[in-house]
């Protein structure tokens, strides 16, 4: 094992460009990677400037190419020496006093990709807390603060000290400087322009804390997307002059702006709210469960899930009072994925509704709910769908030319993530043209696993895999996969409050930490089907046979068996589609089916 | 219009204030100069209207040719008769009058576009062959021609020469006329008095290739010396002419670069690149040059803009009071200047990544050339320059901040699906010919391209089939001189049938194929979301025309799902479209005509939502007859409910099931099959854009989707 002290946490960029190759895979074979200090769990202010640090996010979006001196020289003035210098893995070119840049020769110019990472939106709090524990590192908060320049600068202050309370108190509502705060859409041209901390973050869900880095990406990062998962190691830049508010005043009538001053305040926030990351490796990320550790293991995870399973069975039948089916289907919701898209076709996908929710009694059932659910996943958002939210929220990420960035919205959320929408708050009102195009979005959503990208001038699609389950009273106005009325037991019905208390007894965190591990790896799990499924073509030729004109049987349902059967093997350990299981799936669908007809008066 | 003392190389004092400074100008050397342009250069003296005999006032040094000017003084000095009232306001007083009698009423006017090094201290190109340039005794500006300019292989009267001929001889290969093109194009200026000349790159590639690529590697000299070509060759011509100033080359069509791909090798080279127009800025006037009035004795002074200040004289030379110059705004001259922020086309993005963007510099005459919203290619040089330097800081960035000095502009229509020059058909590379030879000359092309057609989708060939024949479209005919308009191309579609028949997932195929489709549900649209409706604008506040979907289809194929629920109103707006191709507009004021040349590909579902077996037809279709008579081709998708089908069925969904999305090939076969997909476009769109020649190409694409599926 290295002897992480001496290296990893002294090296400096110039160091490590000395050797980049045997760095380089020194750092691949780390064992030790949680040493490195993790940006999401250790504020950026207690590290050093061009300190080696990791950073885990979401690609929110990516910004121009940037030119920088890969090497250029250094003229003293006073001894007249001169030095050799790169721009690599810095921001600033770090000169003194009496130095100057030659900029006429031997100034080499490189190229590099910004990209702005987020914290991943919608990591649920048990997630971030496990994450912390593995990553805090307790020795960086006495060290002193190396980059004391920042300290100086009395700007600055206010973000620092943000960032000192937790990230709790990130809440700008309450904060007393409220004032100075913007909201985006008030970005305005002023003599001094202050932009919210919210505009700067740009983060996809109100109401959340985050944070976000710019990341300058050396090597080719063709194969990055908007919206991946990556764990990015790096050198860290926070020094203060970075800031768009720092810029040297310029005459415009003079020098025209290549941007405007939005779009400088905005693509250079203070580095200490959002801090420069030099990558010197880029780690995409297929999930980002802090349980699940290593490549999956596809035996050991089929093995264990059965005991797991039995667990979150349990569970969810007392919380869905008492309603199996409804229970079953959910476990099949959480561990849905897109798994294949073919042309127009996405398979995978898994929108559940579950109707029939029991709002006389407990008009915050839905929410309880929630609260249960995003115990075991690890990324989840709750979306309340109230006339006011749909008028109002932003679902559909939208280029802003001003700033030149993409502001994000809700709907921007990165492959795996569980949202949640509650139709059970919705109430009489107006949707107004951006209501309509809102809930248009979530349908489009649900549908094809699309969202679409608003460039003003044109709109472009996005894949995405967003497992959607809809809780409404009635059939949900929005369009689903599946549809389920809850049929709760009277006895539960009854004793709901004190189910939930059970339910949180009986979850102690050793069956809720081996429920989180087992979502995740099933997602993660490999499933094929033998391509002699004699007994499935049998089944479907005699369903359509049986099935009368009123409600035909067509492929859709078919696909939908399909789709089923796959997560009902999985969740139940088996790799491949079996007769047992498909006989449990035309069960479960017909069961559903049956429950649609006849439904059960509301409650 | 540039001359060499308007190059960096004029200024090339080492200030070191500012640190930055462009290689070449620390050596200096250069410059065989033509007629023209030595008279063109420094030059304030001299007012427009008075001929100034030739070559130069001799205390005066030309700039451009002293390599030691090491005071970063203006290079105007301040003995300019500035305040001669000739000089006062007129356009032209800044130029030079010309040294030769003929055209001399046409003044010089310097090119903004190419001054890049003025506004902003320049970084080195990495030119290759630096240090193979000669030097040169720099203070014989009459010297040798055959001189190099130092850090090129450009000896710039070579350059002229070349070019020269070119114009005299340059014949297209594709015209018929023997008359050289460029020779036209310059009677056409004296015609028009537009002092522009756009050049073909392509042409210049195909008469010098070695002149090409020291245009395109070296925009900077080259064009400057194209201009002075040009001019020479255009006053000989025509003598008497007066422009408004002297003619300036716009090359255009250099090499292709894609936004994403430009880097630092490109700096100061000759690219195109294309995209839309996101943001224009507003205008900005840009001093060329200063007036200063010294405060005590009236004495007055010039100044000209130096990397983006105009420095003020510190002694008057009059009366020696220091720091006495006060400036005139309203004697100082300006010159246009504009930012325009490019952004890629959504069609050249990479799958998953956002768009990137690109600042373009547009200068006098190409200001206000381009709106928001366009899609142009430009071509220009492109530019890096040390970003914000703050003085007051020790640390500064390391970076470039980048931009492009239009040069051209160029509007890719984007009623056009395919970029064709004008009056020049679509010409595809000849291994794609090649390859639709290959497949027209098999039997069962069309089978095989019908099957190709949504190959999720079970059997239905003959919709396929129909399908394909509506991407593929007919040959517009013609009939005006018989008295009525013409026959439309455009095939209409009507597929009719059961619930769970998968006509939805046709439509979706097809609206994702063909780059100008539009998708839309009947039970959502109304009549003006799918013509267009008048709306007010929020920045002009004035009543604007919003297309919608059949308007923004033209060309393309309008994919309309549950056409059954639509409302009768809504549903009539098409009979105008589907046979007259046109749609008539009468409101709020504004009466039009727009063009809907759009194929419509329907679905519905019968009357009873199930097909009855016991009516007919047009009882089960519900729809009324003159809208019926309106598609061409009319599918009954039925489910046929027998067991032979269904197995089928049953197997070929299931089948698409086997598939391990893990399976490391299949990922590549989809990934391939993503960038393919681009590839697709273009022939599919030839298909319906020329319905005639494009038959063949949509046939090949359709195949390779084909080839793709089984591998």
């Amino acid at each position: 094992m290295h002897d992480f002290s001496n290296d990893f946490d002294r090296v400096t960029p110039d160091v490590w460009m000395l050797n980049e190759a045997s760095w380089n895979e020194r750092l691949v074979q780390l064992p030790n990677w949680q040493k490195i200090p993790l940006i999401n769990s250790n504020t950026s202010h207690n590290l050093p400037d061009g300190s080696l640090v990791r950073f885990r996010g979401m690609v929110q979006d990516m910004h121009n190419p940037e030119f920088f001196f890969e090497q250029f020289e250094v003229f003293n003035t006073v001894t007249n020496e001169i030095k050799n210098k790169s721009g690599k893995y810095t921001d600033t070119a770090h000169i003194l006093e009496n130095e100057k840049i030659n900029y006429t020769e031997n100034l080499k110019s490189a190229q590099r990709q910004t990209i702005v990472v987020v914290s991943m939106p919608g990591l649920n709090e048990w997630a971030q807390t496990i994450e912390d524990e593995q990553n805090h590192l307790e020795h960086l908060h006495h060290q002193p603060n190396t980059s004391k320049r920042s300290n100086l600068n009395t700007k600055l202050k206010r973000s620092h000290d943000d960032s000192d309370d937790d990230q709790s108190a990130m809440d700008v509502e309450n904060e007393g400087g409220a004032n100075k705060e913007r909201r985006t859409a008030e970005v305005v041209k002023n003599t001094t322009m202050v932009v919210s901390r919210e505009h700067l973050l740009n983060f996809p869900l109100p109401d959340v804390a985050s944070k976000s880095c710019i990341v300058k990406i050396y090597d080719d990062s063709d194969n990055l997307k908007i919206n991946d998962m990556i764990e990015v190691v790096g050198f860290l830049s926070v020094d203060p002059a970075l800031s768009g508010e720092f810029q040297a005043e310029k005459d415009p009538l003079l020098a025209p702006e290549c941007e405007s001053e939005a779009e400088i305040i905005t693509h250079n926030p203070p580095p200490s709210l959002v801090p420069r990351l030099h990558a010197v490796y880029v780690k995409k990320l297929e999930h980002c469960n802090p349980l699940v550790k290593g490549a999956p293991d596809q035996e050991m995870i089929l093995k264990e899930a059965n005991t797991a399973r039995e667990h979150l069975l349990k569970a969810l039948k007392e919380l869905l009072l008492g309603d199996e089916l409804a229970a079953e289907y959910l476990i099949c919701h959480l561990i849905a994925c897109v798994y294949l898209r073919q042309d127009t076709f996405t398979l995978g996908q898994f929108c559940l509704n579950i109707s029939n929710m029991p709002t006389k009694k407990y008009p915050d059932y839905a929410k309880q709910l929630y609260d249960i659910i995003k115990q075991f996943v690890t990324k989840s958002y709750y979306l309340p769908l109230t006339v006011d939210n749909m008028n109002t929220m932003a679902l559909l990420p939208k280029k802003d030319y001003d700033c030149n960035r993409l502001t994000s919205g809700i709907l921007q959320l990165s492959k795996h993530t569980h949202l949640v929408l509650d139709e059970t708050k919705m109430e009489q009102g107006n949707l107004d043209a951006s209501g309509v195009n809102n809930i248009s979005a979530l349908g489009n959503l649900i549908k094809l696993q699309k969202v679409e990208y608003d460039f003003k001038y044109y709109k472009m699609e996005f894949d995405s895999d967003i497992n959607v389950l809809v809780l409404s009273e009635g059939k949900s106005l929005l369009p689903s996969d599946y549809h389920i009325p809850l049929r709760p037991e009277e006895s539960s019905l009854q004793i709901f409050d004190a189910i939930v208390e059970a339910a949180t007894y009986y979850l102690k965190e050793e069956i809720m930490n081996t429920i989180r591990t087992y979502l995740t790896n099933l997602k993660l799990a490999k499933y094929s089907i033998s391509e002699n499924l004699q007994f499935v073509e049998d089944d479907f030729i005699e369903m359509r046979s049986n099935s009368d004109s009123d409600s035909p049987v067509t492929a859709d349902d078919l696909h939908r068996l399909l789709v089923l059967a796959r997560l009902v093997s999985l969740s139940r350990g088996h790799d491949t589609l079996s007769r047992e299981c498909w006989d449990l799936t035309k069960k479960m669908e017909e069961e559903r089916l049956q429950r649609l007809k006849n439904r059960a008066p509301a409650l | 219009m540039s001359t060499p003392s308007k190059r960096p190389s004029s200024r090339a004092s080492s200030d070191a204030a500012t640190p930055s400074r462009r290689t070449r100008s620390s050596q200096q050397l250069v410059v065989p100069e033509t007629p023209q342009r030595s008279t063109g250069t420094p030059s304030k003296d001299g007012t427009p209207g008075t001929p100034h005999q030739t070559p130069r006032t001799p205390h005066r040094e030309a700039p451009g040719t002293s390599p030691a000017r090491a005071l970063p003084s203006s290079p105007l000095g301040t003995d300019i008769d500035m305040s001669s009232p000739l000089n006062y306001g007129t356009p032209s007083s800044l130029s030079t009058p010309r040294s030769l009698l003929r055209g001399a009423m046409t003044p010089a006017r310097q090119r903004a576009d190419l001054r890049g090094h003025q506004s902003g201290p320049n970084v080195p190109a990495p030119t290759p062959g630096r240090g193979a340039a000669t030097t040169a005794d720099t203070a014989e500006p009459s010297s040798e021609p055959q001189l190099v300019v130092w850090g090129t292989d450009v000896a710039i009267a070579e350059c002229r020469e070349k070019f020269m001929k070119f114009i005299q001889r340059f014949i297209e290969p594709t015209a018929e006329t023997t008359e050289p093109l460029y020779e036209i194009k310059l009677e056409e200026i004296h015609t028009l008095e537009e002092p522009f000349l756009d050049l073909d790159c392509e042409h210049v590639k195909i008469f010098d290739s070695k002149l090409h690529r020291q245009l395109v590697c070296y925009p900077q000299e080259v064009i400057p010396a194209f201009d002075a070509a040009v001019n020479e060759l255009f006053f000989d011509k025509y003598p008497a002419a007066v422009l408004e100033h002297q003619i300036q080359v716009r090359p255009y069509n250099a090499p292709q670069r894609h936004m994403r791909d430009l880097n630092p090798e490109d700096i100061d080279q000759l690219v195109t690149i294309s995209g839309m127009v996101i943001r224009t800025s507003g205008i900005v006037p840009e001093m060329r040059e200063a007036y200063f009035r010294c405060a005590v004795c009236g004495a007055a002074a010039a100044g000209e803009l130096q990397r983006g200040r105009v420095p003020e004289p510190a002694h008057c030379a009059h009366c020696a009071t220091a720091h006495s110059f006060q400036l005139v705004h309203n004697r100082s001259h300006f010159s246009d200047k504009q930012l325009v922020k490019l952004q890629e086309a959504p069609d050249d993005m990479p799958a998953g990544r956002t768009p990137a963007t690109v600042s373009v510099m547009a200068h006098g005459a190409l200001v206000e050339r381009v709106g928001a919203g366009e899609r142009v290619a430009i071509t220009g040089v492109f530019r890096a320059a040390p970003a914000a330097v703050n003085p007051r800081r020790a640390t500064l960035k390391a970076l470039h901040r980048t931009h492009l000095d239009a040069l051209h502009y160029k509007k890719t229509h984007s009623d056009r699906l395919l970029e064709t020059e004008e009056g020049k058909e679509h010409q595809f590379p000849p291994e794609r010919i090649e390859l639709f030879r290959a497949l027209s000359s098999q039997p069962d092309c069309y089978e095989r391209l019908a099957r190709a057609i949504a190959p999720s989708i079970y059997e239905n060939l003959d919709i396929k089939k129909g399908a394909l024949l509506q991407l593929l479209g007919g040959t517009k005919k013609n009939f005006n001189a018989a008295g009525r308009t013409h026959f439309r191309s455009e095939i209409n579609i009507l597929l009719c049938g059961d619930p769970g028949t998968s006509k939805s997932q046709l439509l979706r195929w097809v609206h994702a194929l063909v780059p100008r489709a539009q998708y839309t549900s009947g039970r959502g649209s109304s009549a003006v979301g799918l013509t267009a409706y008048v709306t007010k604008d929020p920045d002009t506040r004035q009543l604007v025309l919003q297309t919608g979907a059949l308007v923004l289809a033209d060309n393309g194929i309008c994919c309309i799902d549950e056409f059954d629920k639509m409302n009768d109103s809504t549903r009539s707006v098409l009979h105008e479209v589907m046979e007259q191709q046109t749609l008539s507009i009468a409101k709020a004021g504004i009466i039009c005509q727009l063009n809907a040349r759009t194929s419509i590909l329907a679905a519905a579902n019968p009357a009873e939502s199930q097909w009855n077996k016991n009516k007919t037809i047009v009882e089960n279709v519900q729809l009324p007859h003159t809208l019926m008579s309106r598609f061409d081709l009319i599918f009954l998708v039925l489910d046929p409910q027998d067991e032979v089908f269904d197995r089928r069925l049953a197997s070929h969904l299931v089948s698409l099931y086997y598939q391990d999305p893990t399976n490391s090939q299949d990922d590549e076969d989809i990934a391939s099959g993503q960038r393919a997909r681009p590839d697709l476009r273009v022939p599919a769109a030839a298909g319906v854009a020329h319905p005639a020649g494009g038959g063949a190409c949509a046939h090949a694409a359709l195949g390779r989707r084909r080839d793709r599926g089984r591998g």
